[in-house]
């Protein structure tokens, strides 16, 4: 009994841990994607003028980082129900 | 339009604001204890929440300031649609779940949960009272604007009305009413953008992707503030932040600023478990994405069809919503703007009357009396918060809300975000550096606001209009600093 307890507390345990780092690694590429975007707009905006389709880099990338938020939050929860499930 | 009383207007808005105050006082007979009153008793449940937390979120300055700065400055307001969502990254990847686990009612619960200490508590209350009230005085602006062209009032007597409604939900029920406005709101203000861009797309007869090529290939857009550039200057950034280190630093202060919040944190109380934060997170991170999509095609829709005031940037979507629908269509996203800065007020008031009467008068003051004491103590305070809360919003009239709501958060990222991952995330972090970083972050980033061209013109020592870039880092430094050099163990 108590070493399924224990057994149950470290599985518990290494799932959070599990969670985390996957959270972590979604967290850098956003973040890496987000800093791209503003280093465009602060140093290099000519960049962000550039065409792609009818639209600009600008729009595009923009666009692309609100809808990476969703698709990340998404895909994170999807991961954490995965490690929570008993 | 003419600014003068059209009773259809007036009798939408009755409907809404008789709606919310329905819900208040209904609210108000399940509200028993302190519990109830600041988190709802902990029970609501993710699905709701996370459109409560929409609701909260798109606050006036989302819905009125963004669409006013993308028609009059093109990029650098769409920059404000993208940084308000960055930030819930880090609340869901960083913050949703272990701030859940560590606090009760407030930021300074979940700070205390590892220090134990009267000074981290008395610093994180009065940061956020001061981010809350930073944080409101936009959305009384916004209220102000919107009741002239609705009702035909005066901006100052809208401000007095939002005000006393506010104060009116909040002290009657606390967190519970303002769960259910928040979510009815949350819900109203998706329709309400949807519609405005199914309209603005449908009469220019465009479909997105050409809409906004159209204007990228127009020679001449037309400027609301004078002049006019061409659509790749106007789509591209540099219209509203000439300097480009002022473009970085709202990019920073925005990111880092949603997950210090104290009405964002304080949301994550009303729910029963970690994970459900987490799934309410989710949720209202894809709520308020598809919205803050949505807002560019109101921005551009008001700069397409000139519907706009010079005077009032903040009026840009209710004048398109006139243009494209008429009197009727104006008055419901009126209508539904005016609920919409209700639902926010209330979750700042709640969260500025938490930090009052919950962390300085119950804790930090020791003061421990019965729940109903602590109760009447949080319902005065939200009325005193409230009456200053108006004081402040006839001061800053004509201000633009989103730019106003930009320097909340920069406060909030300066503030409260450095002392939140640290405690979080980092064993080293000692009482000492948590204080320090907290009072010197909120101290640089008012301070670099003072300085700024926003409030001194062309006299401004500092040169920066949002101050992130310098306080944030400062206040990060601070807190590593004075922790690494205090030898005593921790707390």
């Amino acid at each position: 009994m108590v070493d399924d307890r224990l057994d149950d507390s470290t599985a518990r345990r290494e799932a959070g841990k599990r969670k985390f780092r996957f959270g972590l690694a979604l967290f850098a590429v956003y973040v890496v994607g987000y800093a791209l975007f503003t280093l465009a707009g602060t140093f290099f905006r000519g960049t962000l003028t550039l065409r792609l389709g009818g639209l600009n880099l600008g729009i595009v990338s923009g666009m692309l980082i609100i809808i990476s938020a969703i698709v990340i939050a998404v895909l994170y929860n999807w991961f954490a129900g995965k490690m929570e499930e008993p | 339009m003419d600014y003068s009383f059209h009773p259809l207007a007036f009798l939408l808005f009755a409907i809404i604001v008789g709606i919310t105050l329905a819900i208040s006082f209904w609210a108000a007979r399940r509200v028993k204890t302190s519990s109830h009153y600041y988190v709802a008793g902990g029970g609501v449940k993710w699905l709701m929440n996370g459109i409560a937390f929409a609701g909260d979120y798109l606050s006036a300055a989302s819905f009125l300031g963004i669409a006013g700065l993308i028609a009059f400055s093109g990029f650098d307001g769409f920059m404000y649609s993208i940084g308000f969502l960055a930030g819930w990254v880090v609340a869901l990847l960083l913050v949703a779940e272990p701030l859940r686990r560590m606090g009760k009612y407030t930021f300074g619960d979940a700070l205390v949960s590892i220090f134990q200490s009267k000074r981290v508590r008395l610093a994180a209350a009065v940061s956020t009272l001061v981010v809350s009230i930073f944080y409101l005085i936009p959305q009384i602006v916004g209220a102000g604007s919107i009741v002239q062209p609705l009702l035909g009032l005066q901006y100052e007597v809208g401000v007095v009305i939002v005000g006393g409604l506010v104060i009116l939900i909040v002290a009657t029920a606390g967190m519970v009413s303002t769960t259910y406005v928040q979510f009815i709101k949350g819900f109203l203000l998706l329709l309400a953008a949807l519609g405005l861009t199914i309209g603005v797309l449908v009469v220019v007869g465009k479909d997105p992707i050409s809409f906004i090529t159209s204007i990228l290939n127009n020679k001449s857009v037309l400027l609301p503030s004078g002049g006019s550039v061409t659509g790749d200057v106007f789509l591209s950034p540099g219209l509203k932040y000439h300097n480009p280190t002022d473009f970085a630093s709202l990019a920073l202060g925005l990111i880092l600023g949603t997950a210090a919040l104290p009405h964002v944190l304080i949301r994550y109380y009303t729910v029963p478990t970690p994970a459900d934060a987490r799934k309410s997170t989710v949720v209202a991170i894809g709520a308020i994405g598809v919205f803050y999509i949505l807002t560019l095609f109101l921005g551009l829709g008001a700069n397409y069809f000139r519907t706009y005031d010079v005077t009032n940037q903040n009026l840009s979507a209710p004048l398109l919503a006139n243009f494209i629908g008429g009197e009727v269509f104006f008055s419901l996203i009126s209508s539904i703007a005016f609920a919409t800065i209700l639902g926010t007020v209330s979750g700042l008031i709640m969260a500025a009357a938490g930090a009052i009467a919950h962390d300085i008068y119950t804790e930090y003051l020791g003061k421990e009396r019965s729940d109903a004491t602590i109760l009447r103590i949080s319902k005065i305070t939200a009325v005193g918060v409230g009456i200053l809360a108006i004081a402040l919003g006839i001061v800053a009239k004509g201000q633009n809300v989103a730019f106003l709501v930009g320097l909340a958060f920069a406060i909030a990222a300066s503030a409260n975000l450095p002392a939140l991952l640290c405690t979080i995330y980092w064993k080293g972090a000692k009482e000492r550096g948590i204080v320090a970083g907290i009072w010197t972050g909120l101290a640089s980033s008012i301070l670099l606001i003072l300085l700024s061209p926003t409030v001194m013109g062309a006299a401004a020592i500092f040169p920066l209009e949002n101050p992130g870039i310098v306080s944030i880092p400062l206040s990060l430094a601070v807190t590593i600093i004075l922790s690494l050099t205090d030898k005593k163990p921790r707390s």
